[in-house]
């Protein structure tokens, strides 16, 4: 079984990293590559980058960014926004992404992830679900209609799984920039499906993440605003969490 | 003088981040898919997103699947198989039944088994090396099927309940599971540790 990871997420504009709040504001807070390289260098296990207004907009995640990203980066990438078609997947994985993460494309095409599947193998295609509390129940959130989908998110998830997804990241919409800690009821449903689930929205300190690994089976956890915004942010909460879970990656010894 | 590599390009995935880290590592690589680049080239890489039949049908459609096999069985020329890049060098593989692949190492490619752990099993694992080599270290892994081999082509081990082999190694030829090219310094440290082979098989004028 692998190590539980620590995730650093970026949610980009096209070629400017946001700080996303409770998804209706996104301040731009500066160049996603150098928030990427801090990340790489504090030992982040994984890097999330994903355009947040790219389906909106009608656009593919820059693939320019990934470039100048992945120059650099020695931690795997795994990128998404506005995803079509399996062109664009190879496109985005020869430009450095080690996956792709599909949300909306999932939905409306429902050959694609069994396709994308298929050619590029399990592990390079990952899925990401917003996820927004309705009167205490969980439920898939669309953010192109602001609505939720009639689906129940389990069966969204077992759908995916039999799909052929190789991982599934679970974003509380409600839970995002507010860093009040994750969604431990979103993270549990981290034991329904037998890919790796990965939970998102709402890390505000270290023990957040304790937190979220003590109380479910999550593979791993990311934040985004909590990381970007202070020197060594990731070593940091990685130091904190080995004292209690050894079943992180311990960090090498060069961390700043 | 510096190795030149050549990064055998199958088409689907990932061999900009192996360019880079060779590069990063002092080498001269280069991403191909010619016979002529092959011979040329100091050493191989066979990188690892995809599927394992469609990268030998990219291999078979590039008409370079002999060249690989002449350089590396013959000539000895040292390669280094990345994740789906060592599975190639078995015969077979569970994830396409039928389809031949490199056979060039003993052992067969098969399914990861989900009553123990995920599948794919995606993520950093501690590899523990079972001779000297110095390559043990805490690895990026994203992977659905393992290589089944011989006890005595590994050097590498991984996995608490589900332990298969992390590196293996025959000669000329070197394989890991996991991709050192995005496992940050342990990936680096392997690396360095793989051109040592390469350099002390082809000393250099």
């Amino acid at each position: 079984m692998a190590l539980r990871r620590i995730i650093g997420s970026i949610f980009t504009r096209g070629p400017l990293a946001v700080q996303s709040i409770a998804f209706r504001q996104h301040l731009p807070i500066g160049d996603p590559v150098v928030i990427a390289e801090a990340f790489d260098q504090w030992q982040a296990d994984e890097i999330v980058m994903a355009d947040i207004t790219a389906s909106a907009e009608g656009r593919l995640v820059s693939k320019n960014l990934i470039i100048r990203a992945t120059k650099y980066l020695r931690t795997p990438l795994t990128v998404g926004g506005g995803i079509q078609t399996i062109e664009q997947v190879e496109d985005l994985l020869r430009s450095g992404a080690e996956r792709i993460f599909v949300n909306t494309t999932a939905r409306k095409h429902g050959t694609f992830v069994q396709e994308a599947a298929q050619f590029f193998g399990s592990q390079c295609i990952v899925a990401w679900i917003d996820v927004l509390a309705v009167e205490g129940k969980l439920r898939v959130y669309e953010h192109l209609t602001h609505r939720c989908i009639d689906t129940s998110l389990e069966d969204w998830m077992h759908e995916l799984e039999q799909r052929g997804i190789g991982e599934i990241i679970l974003h509380a919409v409600h839970a995002d920039g507010q860093m009040q800690g994750f969604d431990l009821a979103l993270a549990a449903h981290a034991a329904d499906v037998a890919v790796p689930v990965i939970i998102s929205g709402g890390a505000g300190s270290t023990q957040h993440f304790k937190d979220v690994f003590r109380a479910s089976r999550v593979a791993g956890a990311c934040a985004g605003n909590l990381f970007a915004h202070s020197e060594c942010a990731i070593t940091e909460v990685k130091r904190g969490v080995l004292a209690t879970t050894p079943s992180i990656r311990s960090l090498h010894l060069t961390a700043p | 003088m510096k190795l030149r590599a050549a990064i055998i390009d199958y088409g689907v995935g990932n061999v900009g981040s192996v360019f880079q880290a060779l590069q990063r590592a002092g080498t001269r690589p280069m991403i191909t898919r010619s016979a002529q680049d092959i011979s040329r080239a100091d050493f191989l890489v066979l990188p690892g997103v995809g599927e394992f039949s469609t990268a030998m049908n990219s291999l078979e459609q590039a008409g370079i699947t002999e060249a690989l096999r002449t350089a590396i069985r013959d000539e000895e020329k040292p390669v280094l198989g990345i994740c789906l890049g060592m599975q190639l060098f078995a015969a077979a593989s569970e994830e396409s039944p039928g389809v031949r692949g490199l056979d060039l190492l003993a052992g067969t490619v098969k399914r990861l088994p989900a009553d123990e752990g995920t599948v794919p099993n995606t993520g950093w694992m501690e590899v523990k090396a079972t001779n000297r080599s110095g390559i043990d270290g805490c690895y990026y892994f994203s992977h659905s099927y393992f290589y089944e081999s011989p006890e005595d082509q590994v050097i590498a081990l991984t996995g608490g309940e589900r332990r298969f082999p992390a590196c293996l190694r025959w000669k000329n030829i070197i394989g890991c599971q996991f991709h050192p090219e995005k496992s940050q310094t342990s990936g680096e440290i392997f690396l360095a540790w793989f051109l040592n082979v390469v350099r002390s098989r082809h000393p250099l004028p």
